[in-house]
């Protein structure tokens, strides 16, 4: 037998008959096991007591309270009873759930996950994260993938995600879903990336990154849905980079440089083209011109020549000699005024008439008058 | 009294909770427990859900029997009678080394694939793993091993790269490995959910041809590039000469015809003429002479063209009098 178990038949008595503060016993009228030691063990059981009272109810008030949490607004949480998913996904603020083992809320981040998925097989060599020059690939050691083509480039591609707030599923999935969920998302990531140059050539994939980028998301995208249906993330795809191995990098180079002289010159030959185009409209509209004002002109003269011959008829009839020498007179006179030299023959002595204003002499371009 | 009542509630309190301990088990969400008697699993009966892998003859709604507990609280007996074992039921990424293989055409490949899966019968996956997910992954190794020799010995290496979408076969490829390897699997207690390549490679004595290929490649395509650019140039210049001409041609066009309905509309006037066809063809004589000698006109005449026959004959105005 313990030492407890001995004192405590002595003990229970004591405690049942103690008396309350408020009581005031007078000692003499305690007739059994009245004396001090006793008096003091009662006394030290009853503040003892009292403290576990007081502890019990602090322990009760502390567990009640370790099943409040604070979801903070970037964040959701889920409710977990017994372990089992409890819809829908909490929101941010207060929120109370009966302690663990009973309850348990998991916070998670869903906007701007701060993880950086990056696919780096096809790039870094063992020791350097960027790609060294050699003569040939080690493939244990150097980091390339395969192109469309069958040549070798070097690929590095990152991606950061958010998970769809909306989507409660989303969030499980995310949280219970994976047991390495980064992990998960590299594989799929290295996946689309050699799904991706595999199916292109090295040129377009060196040349045209940003299609590669959409490449690679539309895979990864595609991949995670064939996973998991639930998994609702945002993917968010920096462009990838793209090298080509440094041995035939001048090849590369000089073919750019090609190509750009390529595009220059097909540049200035579309801008020729334009411009011949718009010469010949411009030309055309001058030809319509042309045409029409003719055309107004013609009009306009026969309309007049008709009202003139009109006109004139009467006198003509009247007497159509003198209204010829008259009308070949005036005809003359406007003819030798506009006349440069007029020669006319009398006997055998041309003589000849000098027009009255003298024809302007042209300047030859660059001579003197 | 008070005294008694309180440390019965603590005593009770405890009670209860060691009874919980010991009459209940929590599976949490990531988790798939099976629950054993002396030794044995018990089974339940459940119905088929969506999403599950039907056996034949089987359909969604129809009774199954299972091991599986899912997430939740569960009752049991204590031990010895009920044991439970708890396993990780999310989905697992295995991936392994570099490795080689060879095409159908014996060109040997370097390839690292990677498989996803999780358990899909506990029961089943404690009795062949014991539930330790290392061994499962060991035995995944070689599962995939075998079906990646299997797989990629059919095909060519033209196959597993190309810039032709309908010579490519990567979906095919993956598809079929993850067919061999869930078929091995299933009795594991595994369903495999995807296989995938993370990275194929040539051996190391081939890279260096492959970079004097893609030299050559870039120099042949330097020269094509720059006589594709010269046609592609002169085909633009040409066109545009083409298109400036028919434009030239179809504004004469235009003009032409305005011209001739004008000369339609000027004929209405013509008819005056007829009124005096004499006046009139004296008229259009003068016309066409005052417009042959409009200017910069050298003239040699007669003496006896008026007016200069005045000079010669100063009475011929008076004669021509009646």
């Amino acid at each position: 037998m313990s030492d407890e178990e001995k004192q405590t038949p002595s003990v229970e008595p004591s405690v049942e008959k103690a008396p309350t503060p408020s009581e005031k016993v007078p000692t003499a009228r305690v007739e059994v096991m009245d004396d001090a030691r006793t008096r003091a063990l009662t006394e030290a059981l009853q503040s003892s007591f009292k403290v576990v009272r007081v502890i019990m109810v602090i322990l009760a008030v502390v567990f009640l309270g370790s099943g409040i949490t604070r979801v903070e607004n970037n964040k959701k949480a889920i409710h977990l009873q017994f372990g089992k998913y409890k819809e829908p996904a909490l929101e941010p603020g207060l929120v109370w759930a009966w302690p663990n083992p009973i309850d348990k809320i998991v916070e998670i981040q869903t906007t701007s996950l701060s993880t950086n998925i990056t696919s780096d097989v096809g790039y870094r060599t063992a020791d350097n994260d960027e790609p060294q020059a050699s003569m040939s690939f080690q493939p244990t050691y150097d980091g390339y993938t395969l192109s469309g083509d069958g040549n070798v480039l070097h690929i590095k591609a990152e991606m950061t995600f958010s998970l769809d707030e909306t989507k409660g599923g989303a969030i499980k999935e995310y949280k219970f879903g994976f047991s390495d969920i980064d992990l998960f998302l590299k594989s799929i990531l290295d996946n689309a990336v050699y799904h991706a140059s595999a199916s292109r050539s090295a040129i377009d994939a060196f040349t045209n990154p940003d299609e590669l980028g959409d490449a690679i998301e539309r895979r990864v995208e595609k991949t995670i849905r064939k996973n998991s249906k639930d998994l609702q993330l945002k993917i968010n795809l920096t462009t990838p980079k793209v090298k080509v191995p440094e041995d035939v990098k001048p090849a590369f180079d000089a073919f750019l440089k090609v190509q750009q002289e390529n595009e220059q010159k097909l540049a200035t030959a579309k801008a020729d083209a334009e411009s011949t185009k718009l010469n010949a409209l411009g030309q055309a509209k001058v030809i319509e011109g042309g045409g029409q004002t003719a055309a107004n002109t013609l009009l306009t003269s026969v309309q007049a020549e008709a009202k003139a011959f009109s006109a004139q008829r009467s006198y003509y009839e009247e007497n159509p000699l003198l209204f010829e020498q008259r009308l070949v007179a005036e005809t003359m006179q406007r003819v030798l005024t506009n006349a440069v030299d007029v020669f006319y023959l009398s006997g055998r002595t041309p003589r000849i008439w000098l027009n009255r204003t003298p024809e302007k002499r042209k300047l030859k371009e660059g001579g003197a008058p | 009294m008070k005294k008694n009542h309180i440390t019965l509630t603590i005593g009770a309190f405890l009670v209860i909770i060691f009874g919980f301990m010991l009459f209940t088990f929590q599976v949490r969400e990531t988790e798939v427990a099976i629950k054993t008697r002396f030794g044995k699993a018990v089974l339940y009966d459940d119905l088929y859900v969506e999403g599950d892998t039907l056996p034949d003859g089987k359909a969604v709604g129809d009774v199954k029997t299972k091991a599986d507990i899912g997430p939740g609280l569960h009752p049991r007996l204590p031990w010895p009678v009920h044991d439970v074992h708890i396993f990780d039921k999310r989905i697992q990424s295995s991936e392994w080394a570099f490795e080689q293989t060879g095409t159908r055409n014996s060109q040997p490949i370097l390839i690292t694939v990677f498989v996803t899966w999780r358990i899909s019968e506990a029961e089943l996956f404690n009795r062949r793993h014991s539930g330790d997910l290392a061994k499962a992954d060991d035995l995944l190794q070689g599962q995939v091993r075998s079906a990646q020799n299997a797989v990629i010995g059919k095909y060519a290496f033209n196959e597993l790269v190309s810039t032709n979408k309908d010579e490519l076969k990567l979906d095919e490829i993956e598809e079929e490995m993850k067919t061999r390897v869930a078929e091995a699997s299933k009795v594991n207690g595994i369903e495999i959910i995807m296989v995938g390549i993370k990275r194929l490679g040539i051996p190391e004595s081939v890279t260096g041809a492959v970079f004097e290929r893609m030299k050559a490649e870039r120099q042949a395509e330097i020269q094509k590039i720059a006589a594709e650019g010269e046609r592609q140039a002169m085909e633009i210049k040409a066109k545009a000469d083409l298109e400036a001409n028919k434009i030239l041609a179809q504004a004469r066009a235009e003009a032409i015809q305005i011209s001739g309905e004008a000369e339609a509309q000027a004929a209405k006037y013509y008819e005056v003429f007829k009124q005096n066809p004499e006046l009139a063809n004296f008229l259009f004589q003068r016309k066409a002479l005052e417009g042959l000698l409009k200017e910069n006109s050298t003239l040699i005449l007669d003496p006896n063209t008026p007016p200069f026959n005045l000079l010669t004959q100063p009475d011929a105005t008076k004669a021509a009098k009646p």
